[in-house]
């Protein structure tokens, strides 16, 4: 019966006649497609993506975690000179400087929220605030307390380290409880441990992974930093610096000064904010501290953009993008730490910096994801 | 009459595509993400009153589909398993606009018809209308999508394949032309000649052994490029509808099991009831009319999206969008919503680009703060949107309180007209003086 196959033999000459006539139409198409405007330079997105992630990984990324985990170490030795003479009061502001450089640092290496940063719930652990000082005075003394419990979200990493070093008092609390002091250590162990975790798997595995997914779907290496960093932006800076202290969110209207970051201390939160901003800057325009502090131009978001031609959606949203972020560093300028005190003299102000940066996420979030063509896609999706 | 063997080609093919789709579904633990998690939902007008279905409900549905697939599949039962699907099917697909597609819609159309269809026996006659009107319908999707992509982003901008494209410049031997503007051209403009193109060539005896496997190309090409699931697969096994019977029944033999060779059993169907011929045309008319309603509403439909959904628009825009929702207190104090405290990232996607899902999200916050916190209040939403290319611009008014309006068939006077305003940074700096 496999003989009489004169039917099928005939199918098949039809089908690969056939589908020879679909490719003689799409080379014939495209060719005269491409040959139609060879004068038009500006058509032409010839972009490397890889290059554009080997440079996020090897001059930014990678980096800014061994910043981070290089001031986390020093914070640690600091923490553990102290704990041998709780005494010594220049002891706890060498502490003290400390933490405010890991915070600092801590700004750019938290835009890389994705990967593993995000398996280590790096962000969570390391910068969740208010921090609940009853859960930091309770677990004080007990042994069987363990940092990086889900429970610990809101008294651990540095809003709580904050507290413990900068609190009213704290020089007196520590000196008088040996118990407190270990606390501290196990605090900073901690913070130092997750930095460490997470700079290993970046440089062992993750760079390899992060480097080779090329495409721009979700899951895909770009696709996961833009969404990083548009979150972070959006909920963790805009929001959580500035809008919350300001009253956007509250009920009455009226602004949260305890829900400043590093209110302890309260007197960097906008160097912190600035910094943040200029951690934003950095990334969109992929550009990497050099040894001497001055910023070199790598393939960043911003030279995408570009590469996509003299068009609203290219070009123009670039310099869009970069007028905005340098108008948002200025208004940032316009605040005064102790951001607590200034979001309830001067809420307008805070207001108005806010919308600052709000022009901002539009741009990143809406414009930059769509030129992009970023497709965030969390199911199936035939375009509406 | 004619023999009914393309019809079975169709219920076959289709029963094992549901199948698939529904235990794909199921894998990818989308009962939970789009069914079983969200706080609030989205259901199309005239809808709400359809209860939410609990874990058991949804696991019940997802069973019918099964078991309905599977007898459509077989044709076992056919007529109830078929009425079954389409019922649990639709029901699944009207809890939440966040999820619509075109092809979902199409399939509860197609499974709707095929519960008239005497598809389940190989070897019967059946009434040649019948399988013409399975052929409109399925013709209908290309020439509406078609008929939608003669607009100006589409045809003179070649636009969102310009964004799109580009991005797959890994694809297989295509991919290096794909950072050509010309290449997202020539794309437009074939794939709106493609689908205008698609009804006549089906027809035509002359064109469709050709134009048959060009088609199955154009789709696996669309289905490789673009996250649009098993659209394209449905599309493949229903246009073989169009062969003439004999393709079937020579197709069906190389698989013994499933021949169609039964001559013998051949029979007659009844004499055709006239109330039936005019339920057809009724049907047709609804789906040809249905696609049209966007033209009710000046202004560009891509932009309101008034009238755009269930017309067979697909992959025809890319737009996405920044909602900050605020509630406004009688006091005048203005509250911003988090929206991720309250919807899924899908359907945070959606609310952000979809004008008659943002005033559903404005009455789910309203009535949030009357029934729980026992407060009058005003919701206003800042929106930001940007469609194919343009830049973001505002959306819907923001100083509209969108809880005191209501979904209706009127134009949509909320959403700001597009290319009205203007950047952001103009925006907020207006807002301030």
């Amino acid at each position: 019966m496999f003989i009489k196959q004169i039917p099928f033999l005939k199918a098949e000459r039809l089908v690969s006649r056939s589908a020879f006539n679909v490719l003689l139409t799409l080379v014939i198409s495209v060719t005269i497609a491409s040959c139609g405007t060879n004068d038009d330079n500006n058509s032409s997105t010839n972009f490397d993506r890889s290059e554009l992630l080997n440079n996020y990984a090897d001059n930014i990324a990678i980096p800014a975690y061994e910043e981070y985990v290089s001031s986390t170490n020093n914070l640690l030795t600091a923490v553990h000179e102290f704990a041998l003479s709780p005494e010594d009061n220049n002891k706890l502001l060498t502490c003290i400087e400390h933490l405010k450089i890991v915070s600092l640092k801590w700004q750019l290496a938290s835009l890389f929220d994705f990967g593993p940063a995000s398996d280590y719930a790096l962000l969570e652990f390391t910068n969740s605030y208010p921090t609940s000082t009853d859960d930091i005075e309770s677990s004080i003394g007990d042994e069987s307390w363990i940092a990086g419990q889900a429970s610990n979200i809101d008294n651990v990493g540095l809003p709580a380290l904050d507290y413990l070093l900068n609190e009213e008092g704290a020089m007196d609390k520590l000196n008088a409880n040996p118990e407190r002091v270990e606390h501290l250590v196990k605090q900073v162990e901690f913070l130092n441990e997750q930095g460490e975790l997470v700079l290993e798997t970046w440089k062992s595995s993750y760079h390899a992974n992060f480097v080779s997914m090329t495409g721009t779907e979700m899951g895909s290496s770009i696709g996961a930093m833009l969404n990083a960093f548009n979150r972070v932006f959006e909920a963790n800076i805009r929001k959580q610096k500035l809008g919350l202290p300001s009253g956007v969110s509250t009920f009455s209207g009226n602004p949260l000064p305890s829900h400043v970051e590093a209110k302890y201390a309260n007197y960097w939160s906008i160097d912190l904010l600035y910094e943040a901003l200029l951690s934003i800057e950095k990334i969109y325009m992929g550009n990497s501290s050099s040894s001497n502090f001055i910023d070199m131009e790598g393939v960043g978001f911003d030279d995408y953009l570009i590469s996509l031609g003299d068009e609203a959606f290219g070009q123009g949203l670039n310099n869009d993008i970069v007028a905005q972020i340098q108008s948002s560093k200025e208004a940032v300028l316009s605040l005064n730490d102790p951001l607590s005190e200034f979001v309830l003299t001067n809420q307008e102000t805070c207001i108005y910096v806010y919308t600052e940066l709000q022009a901002l996420v539009v741009l990143f979030k809406v414009d930059m994801m769509s030129s992009l063509g970023v497709l965030i896609t969390y199911q199936d999706n035939d375009g509406d | 009459m004619i023999d009914s063997a393309p019809l079975i080609t169709l219920r076959r093919l289709f029963g094992a595509l549901v199948v698939f789709s529904t235990l794909r579904f199921i894998s990818y633990d989308w009962i939970d993400c789009q069914i079983l998690d969200p706080l609030v939902t989205f259901p199309f007008e005239g809808f709400e009153w359809l209860p939410r279905p609990n874990r058991g409900g949804a696991y019940t549905l997802f069973a019918g589909m099964l078991i309905g697939g599977v007898s459509i599949m077989t044709g076992k039962m056919y007529k109830a398993g078929c009425l079954v699907f389409f019922l649990c099917f639709t029901y699944v697909e009207l809890l939440d606009k966040s999820n619509y597609l075109n092809h979902y819609y199409f399939v509860s159309l197609l499974s709707f018809l095929l519960c008239f269809m005497p598809a389940n026996k190989p070897g019967f006659k059946i009434h040649s209308y019948l399988l013409l009107t399975c052929k409109l319908l399925i013709v209908m999707v290309y020439f509406f999508a078609g008929l939608a992509k003669l607009n100006g982003d589409w045809l003179l901008h070649a636009q969102p394949l310009t964004l799109w494209l580009p991005q797959h410049s890994d694809f297989p031997l295509l991919g290096q032309l794909f950072q050509y503007r010309e290449t997202a051209y020539a794309f437009s403009w074939f794939g709106a000649l493609f689908d205008l193109m698609t009804p006549f060539a089906l027809f035509s005896n002359r064109a469709r052994k050709y134009f048959y496997p060009l088609l199955v190309g154009f789709h696996i090409v669309t289905w490789m490029l673009f996250p649009i699931g098993i659209f394209p697969w449905i599309m493949i096994a229903c246009t073989t509808v169009f062969f003439s019977a004999t393709s079937h029944r020579i197709f069906w033999n190389y698989f013994k099991k499933f021949n169609l060779d039964l001559p013998e059993a051949i029979i007659n169907p009844a004499d055709l009831k006239s109330y039936k011929k005019v339920l057809v045309v009724v049907f047709l008319a609804i789906q040809f009319i249905f696609p049209l309603r966007h033209l009710m509403y000046s202004g560009n439909y891509l932009w309101h999206e008034a009238g755009y959904r269930f017309g067979w628009r697909v992959m025809l825009i890319e737009k996405s969008g920044w909602a900050n929702f605020f509630v406004v207190h009688s006091k005048g104090n203005k509250q911003e919503v988090d929206l991720s405290a309250w919807l899924t990232k899908n359907q945070e996607k959606m609310v952000s680009t979809q004008p008659d899902m943002i005033v559903q999200f404005a009455h789910h916050l309203s009535d949030y703060w009357r029934d729980s916190l026992d407060q009058d209040i005003e919701v206003h939403a800042e929106v930001w949107v940007s469609l194919n290319g343009r830049r973001s611009q505002l959306f819907v008014d923001p100083n509209i309180d969108l809880s005191s309006i209501n979904n209706t068939w009127a134009q949509r006077e909320y959403v700001v007209p597009m290319d009205s305003v203007i950047l952001p940074s103009q925006f907020y700096s207006l807002d301030n003086d």
